[in-house]
């Protein structure tokens, strides 16, 4: 054992010898394991968390729903009722409607002149008024199949219990309805869609050549710096005060140009497609611009002397060395960019998309909502059915964002180059 | 890899250098042998003569090996060769001295009419310190070490023939003083050759270093 | 007369005995004065290498002789470079003109990420070059053999010159700048990046271009300068941090009697 040095009787301070190494890499190593173990539990919370979220959502999304039936197809024909032809079905549907009601039908559309499948639309809305009467979680589903059935033939004796995926191919085609079962996405998905090229379509171009300019061609004056400290600070501005300035801008003062009443549109306000996709534009060009730049100080300065010492100029130099060679990265950004513009909800709510949309938007004047705006939407009814369908849609968001940051990384790794 | 710019180029030129000079310094021993031989004056005279272009030699050898090293920073066995390089050049000067000092006293020995004593030994010592020159000269352009342990073995072969030489020439002087001023310059000759054959030999020591990057006293 | 004038003229016409002259050039950073009244000769067809410790402004001086400087904001240069007794820096003259007639090869190597015959041909097609494919591929075969890689290449050039290895790379870029019918090419340590091997290479190179080019070489390797230079120029920095000229003069005279004891300092190792 070593013997304890008073540090102060040496001149030099006292390094551990002999038994005390020992003791001090031990207190040394030990930190270290506690401070590698705070790491690993936040990582553990990290997950936790993550995968509370999924269980949520995959545990409202699949499960038993209780259907029943107004009255049961056997009841109305002895045959399935897709065999047969559309006069049957129409005599079906006359038998169990009020006539008042099948007049009207027939005023919006002569049965004449409907087909075999809108007519089987109706006899199933009005006739077999399918219904979920109850929904069940998955978890419920799977581990308390007798209690659900023994609830179900309790309470809705009529009812039949079936398994069911909120999340299926009629639901990311369907327009938002106010029955949970039929309601879809369809209209939703496709409103992102528009909003989202719009975006784009505004975003991209302007953010790569502003980067471009920002990057290549401005000087080190105090005005562009002034400038790139501004777009950096956009960059952080909360998303919901872009959706204040749409409102102000996009909705309010150009409103004849973005409810198309310039373009001989009538029937809208500023409300639209246009104003949503002009607003998504403001809020990540700033993002579009830094990443642009970032992307372009990326291509190594040797690429651009070697370039000018051949005797390049400068837009030589950027078309054909800079640009090409920062394209995966803006690329890259691009994507990424778009994804935050597809789980953007607040600036929207602003701008005012519509919660309630039942009819698919053909132009860019047309209302809209988004799947975000969707699910928030859901989420506010009463009900069970419409969490249910949240859910279906949140994984459908989801996917969808983790599509397109794979497709960001994969590009970013396809692109990876060696200078 | 061309040959024009190279570390092996430059050396090859540095050695060709050295080639020259050291053909230079055997000939000159060889003349001054002859014209001890043949008692000749006039090729001693051009042996007395030639010296100059020896001592050139050794400067462009020493200008090279700076050039070299300034250039190339050799290591290892390059930094040996061209330092030994250096020492076998100055070593060769020292021998065309000796050539030089050998000749002078050839055609003071004709000047002065005194035949040299036992001129057909010292032709034969003088034949075999040609051999070690050559031989260990040879070695060290080869890096053959054991070409040059050998040439130690014909050092005792040297000094014996030395002392016999002395001997003879002493005894002779003894017994009749007339001829003391050719037994001095005989004694001479023969010490000189000796000398000749030490520094081939350090030639011979100098390659065993290069190769083996140990020091070998080879002529104990 | 403007340096594209002077380009017409057949090099072997204009036989005066220097390249390029410096003539009393200051060079500037913003206010900071990086180099400081030099003046020297380049003579044409040979090579003269710039030695120096770093920071000495031997590069800023390189890079000067091509408009190179020009890139770096706040770069200005007052006195004279002339090529073909002409000031590069006056207002007429394009620096995109004067960095074709003056090539340059950089420290680092540094191809593009294309392919090697798209290395090659990048110069001429941004200079207006108009030709047949034919034609072209004479030019690329011809710049890759004038650089001594042809033989190394010619059955990949259409593989990414970044493939090359190091040495390969620095003379694909040579062959690049030589495509462009340069007549002065400048070498910022050229062989600071590659092994010994391939430095003997790119020496070997130099020494070969010496015949139909003037070669400036910035080094750090002073038996490189020594084993590869007509000329040698030893830059130090002053008490200003100021770049100078020590001493110009025949590499043989510079390393072994110099003149000047800070040159001596330096070449021995004894500096700073």
């Amino acid at each position: 054992m070593s013997t304890r040095v008073n540090p102060r009787e040496r001149p030099t301070g006292y390094l551990p010898e002999g038994a005390d190494i020992n003791r001090n890499i031990a207190a040394r190593r030990l930190r270290g394991k506690i401070w590698q173990a705070i790491f690993f539990s936040s990582l553990v919370i990290g997950l936790l968390a993550l995968g509370t979220l999924l269980y949520t959502i995959i545990d409202d999304s699949f499960g038993y729903i209780a259907v029943q039936n107004k009255k049961d197809p056997e009841e109305l024909s002895s045959r399935p009722l897709e065999e047969l032809s559309k006069e049957e079905l129409i005599e079906i549907l006359r038998a169990n409607i009020s006539p008042g009601l099948f007049r009207r039908f027939d005023r919006d559309e002569p049965f004449s002149e409907r087909s075999k499948e809108s007519v089987l639309q109706l006899i199933e809305e009005r006739v077999i008024g399918r219904e979920v009467v109850a929904s069940f979680k998955l978890t419920e589903s799977l581990l308390e199949r007798e209690r659900i059935e023994a609830t179900v033939r309790e309470r809705f004796p009529r009812a039949k219990l079936e398994f069911y995926s909120w999340l299926n191919r009629d639901f990311l085609t369907r327009p938002m309805s106010s029955v949970p079962i039929l309601a879809g996405i369809g209209n939703a998905v496709l409103g992102s869609l528009w909003v989202i090229a719009i975006t784009m379509i505004l975003a991209v171009p302007i953010g790569i050549l502003g980067g471009v300019y920002l990057e290549e061609y401005a000087s080190d004056t105090w005005y562009y710096r002034l400038i790139e400290t501004n777009i950096n600070n956009l960059a952080g501005v909360p998303s919901i005060i872009y959706g204040i300035l749409g409102l102000a801008v996009f909705v309010r003062a150009l409103e004849p140009l973005t409810s198309g009443a310039m373009f001989g549109v009538t029937d809208s306000n500023g409300r639209t497609i246009l104003s949503a996709g002009l607003t998504m534009a403001l809020l990540v060009l700033p993002l579009m611009i830094i990443n642009a730049r970032e992307a372009i100080r990326a291509v190594p300065q040797s690429i651009r002397q070697a370039s000018y010492g051949l005797g390049a100029t400068k837009w030589q130099t950027v078309w054909h060395h800079v640009l090409p060679n920062a394209l995966p990265g803006i690329l890259t950004g691009t994507i990424l960019s778009m994804s935050r513009a597809m789980g953007e909800t607040a600036p929207l709510i602003v701008v005012g998309a519509s919660t309630f949309v039942v009819f698919f938007p053909d132009s860019v004047f047309d209302k809209f909502t988004v799947i975000p705006i969707q699910i928030f939407n859901w989420t506010s009814q009463p009900g069970a059915q419409f969490r249910s369908a949240a859910a279906a849609a949140i994984i459908v968001l989801l996917v969808t964002l983790l599509l397109l940051n794979a497709t960001a990384i994969l590009l970013r790794n396809r692109f990876k180059r060696s200078y | 890899m061309g040959a024009l710019h190279s570390l092996a180029h430059d050396y090859d030129y540095l050695r060709h250098t050295l080639d020259a000079m050291a053909r230079r310094v055997k000939s000159a021993l060889h003349e001054s042998l002859q014209a001890l031989r043949r008692s000749d004056a006039i090729g001693a005279k051009h042996v007395i003569h030639d010296d100059p272009d020896i001592n050139a030699l050794q400067q462009d050898v020493e200008d090279l090996v700076v050039r070299f090293i300034t250039q190339w920073q050799p290591l290892l066995r390059d930094l040996r060769r061209v330092l030994a390089m250096l020492m076998v050049a100055s070593e060769l000067e020292r021998i065309g001295d000796y050539a030089r000092q050998l000749a002078m006293q050839v055609r003071r020995a004709h000047d002065n009419n005194y035949p040299l004593l036992m001129v057909a030994d010292l032709a034969e010592l003088g034949a075999l310190t040609e051999y070690i020159l050559s031989s260990s000269i040879a070695a060290f352009l080869a890096e053959d070490t054991a070409a040059a342990r050998a040439i130690a073995a014909l050092d005792d072969q040297i000094d014996e023939r030395r002392r016999a030489i002395i001997a003879s020439v002493r005894q002779a002087a003894l017994e009749d003083s007339s001829v003391f001023d050719a037994a001095l310059a005989s004694i001479e000759i023969a010490r000189t050759l000796e000398r000749v054959a030490d520094r081939a030999t350090n030639i011979a020591e100098r390659t065993v270093y290069l190769v083996t990057a140990t020091h070998e006293a080879l002529n104990e | 007369m403007t340096v594209a004038e002077l380009s017409s003229i057949n090099t072997t016409q204009t036989n005066g005995r220097y390249a390029v002259e410096l003539q009393n050039t200051h060079i500037y950073y913003g206010s900071f004065r990086a180099v400081k009244d030099v003046s020297l000769q380049i003579e044409r067809q040979k090579i003269t290498a710039f030695i120096g410790p770093s920071g000495c402004g031997k590069s800023t001086v390189l890079r000067a002789i091509n408009r190179m400087n020009d890139l770096i904001p706040g770069s200005r240069l007052e006195g004279r470079i002339l090529f073909h007794g002409k000031n590069i820096y006056d207002p007429d003259v394009d620096p995109v003109e004067v960095r074709r007639r003056i090539g340059m090869v950089f420290q680092k190597p540094n191809p593009f990420p294309k392919s090697i015959y798209d290395n090659i041909m990048f110069g001429p097609r941004i200079n207006g070059w108009r030709g047949t494919k034919a034609q072209a591929d004479e030019l690329v075969e011809r710049a890759l053999r004038g650089a001594a890689i042809w033989d190394e290449v010619k059955d990949k050039l259409h593989q990414p010159g970044t493939a090359l290895s190091g040495g390969q790379q620095q003379r694909l870029c040579i062959a690049r700048a030589l495509a462009v019918q340069p007549e002065v090419i400048l070498m910022d340590e050229p062989c600071s990046a590659l092994d010994p091997i391939s430095t003997l290479k790119i020496e070997e190179l130099m020494l070969e271009l010496r015949r139909n080019y003037t070669i400036i070489i910035v080094t750090h390797n002073m038996q490189q300068a020594s084993r590869v230079s007509d000329y040698t120029a030893f830059f130090l920095m002053d008490a200003d941090r100021a770049g100078q000229l020590i001493e110009y003069g025949p590499t043989e005279e510079i390393f072994t009697s110099p003149k000047d004891k800070r040159t001596e300092d330096y070449i021995s190792g004894r500096f700073g």
